[in-house]
């Protein structure tokens, strides 16, 4: 969380994970939408630097990818992303979580609960939570400490209900690991949560209004989520949610091993050979962008 | 991912190529991505060159992005915002493509790929002329059409 962590405190920011589901009408395989010359080189992999003033605007299409037009200009990135914005500017875009773990603090203590054999992880002092079926996911690679949790974010009873799903095609789901986190200056924003299956928020939309400047975040929602509207209040678990006796971060499981990835940079050898090892049986070749 | 889920116990080997198509991949986007197909049966490449990609192109139909430059409306230097340069401007490299290869199938040299008994594709139709487009899936659609698949071609 290096860059980020010192810009949060006063930014909105938010990480969009890999999606599940796909939202066809901003298919990675179309065409890039004509625009003027990017900025891309700038923003990534740190756009601290970059500074860019302007409306925001972030578009998701089916693998996460975020098409981030700022003032006109149009940039695109992947993978998992985290983007701080601050009165409009932007001022930040890390991508891959994955190479840039939080380092541990063992005085910080997260307290688990667990409910239908899902795992909810709550660090009060960095304001983050992360849940996962999986208690090794929640120290892992996309556990976002420096998240700011808004007050009442877990808390669905204080959650009004105020309508109803979101369009089809504005469907995601949390990645693989089915962690979220949200960076949130409760004051300066107003928005349009939704409350998921789990009982925790997801940010739809989001605006920060400052002098002359708006800053738009839009993200895409699971269509069953129900809407409703945000009122500050203090951390409290989810109802229903059993709590168990907060531990210390160090104590919840690592992360994950990492997957052999073999490379074919000199030769399609060794998927050769790996597909004649199979001989014998089915075999299934399938081909994507990592991003 | 639907294939893996709709036969736990069937004993058949699904290789993931991660290829380099988009500006953003690389082997850390690869080995990220790795993650969301973590399966004892699945092993995992990463096609910086597009060398597989280039391989499966003519065996599943799939069109050279440069070809379809003047259908899209755009340039090389508009797409390689999105695509990687290479993509763009070489031959036809194939991704977003699962093909399915029986037991009998056999990769004897690198050149000589075997045709898969069945693909699809998760592209947008309209974008990429000239792909058959009873093989173009996606969604819902094409985790429905990898089970049918998957019960014809992986099942036994």
């Amino acid at each position: 969380m290096k860059a980020a962590a010192s810009l949060v405190t006063a930014a909105l920011a938010l990480c969009a994970c890999r999606t599940g589901a796909p939202a066809p009408e901003a298919h990675p395989s179309e065409p890039a939408p004509q625009a003027a010359p990017a900025a891309t080189s700038e923003l990534l992999p740190d756009a601290s630097r970059a500074a860019l003033g302007g409306r925001v605007e972030f578009v998701f299409d089916a693998r996460a990818t975020v098409q981030l037009q700022i003032e006109n200009r149009l940039a695109r990135i992947s993978g998992r992303v985290e983007l701080v914005a601050l009165e409009g500017r932007l001022l930040g875009a890390r991508v891959d979580a994955a190479i840039d773990l939080p380092a541990p603090a063992p005085a910080t203590r997260v307290e688990l609960h667990l409910r239908d054999g899902r795992w909810l992880a709550l660090d009060h002092a960095a304001r983050s939570f992360c849940v996962s079926e999986d208690p090794a996911a929640l120290a892992g690679p996309a556990r976002y400490a420096a998240a700011l949790l808004p007050a009442d974010l877990v808390d669905p009873s204080r959650w009004i209900p105020a309508g109803a799903t979101a369009r089809a095609g504005e469907t995601t789901e949390f990645g693989g690991l089915d962690c979220a986190s949200l960076e949130w200056t409760a004051q300066a924003a107003r928005g349009e949560w939704l409350i998921g299956p789990d009982g925790l928020p997801r940010l739809r939309v989001s605006t920060v209004e400052t002098p002359g400047r708006e800053a738009e975040v839009r993200r895409l929602v699971v269509q069953r989520w129900e809407r409703r509207a945000f009122t500050p209040r203090a951390v409290v678990p989810p109802s229903g949610w059993t709590e168990l006796a907060p531990v210390p971060r160090a104590a919840v499981p690592g992360p994950r091993t990492p997957i052999e990835v073999r490379s074919l940079a000199d030769s399609v050898e060794p998927l050769r050979l790996a597909f004649e090892a199979g001989a014998g049986k089915p075999r299934v070749i399938g081909t994507f962008a990592p991003s | 991912m639907a294939l893996l889920e709709a036969h736990p116990e069937t004993d058949f080997e699904f290789h993931a190529v991660w290829v380099d198509v988009l500006d953003s991949d690389s082997p850390a986007a690869a080995a990220s991505a790795a993650l969301f197909l973590d399966d004892p049966r699945v092993r995992h490449f990463h096609d910086r060159e597009r060398r597989f990609g280039r391989l499966l192109a003519p065996r599943v139909g799939m069109p050279a992005a440069r070809d379809l430059l003047d259908d899209w409306q755009s340039s090389v230097d508009e797409q390689d915002r999105v695509f990687t340069r290479d993509f763009l401007t070489g031959p036809a490299t194939a991704y977003d493509w699962i093909a399915f290869f029986g037991p009998d199938a056999r990769w004897t040299s690198e050149p000589e790929l075997p045709a898969p008994t069945a693909a699809v594709v998760q592209m947008a139709p309209d974008t990429w002329r000239g792909i058959d487009p009873a093989r173009f899936f996606w969604g819902p659609g094409m985790a429905a059409e990898l089970r049918r698949l998957a019960d014809l071609h992986v099942a036994r």
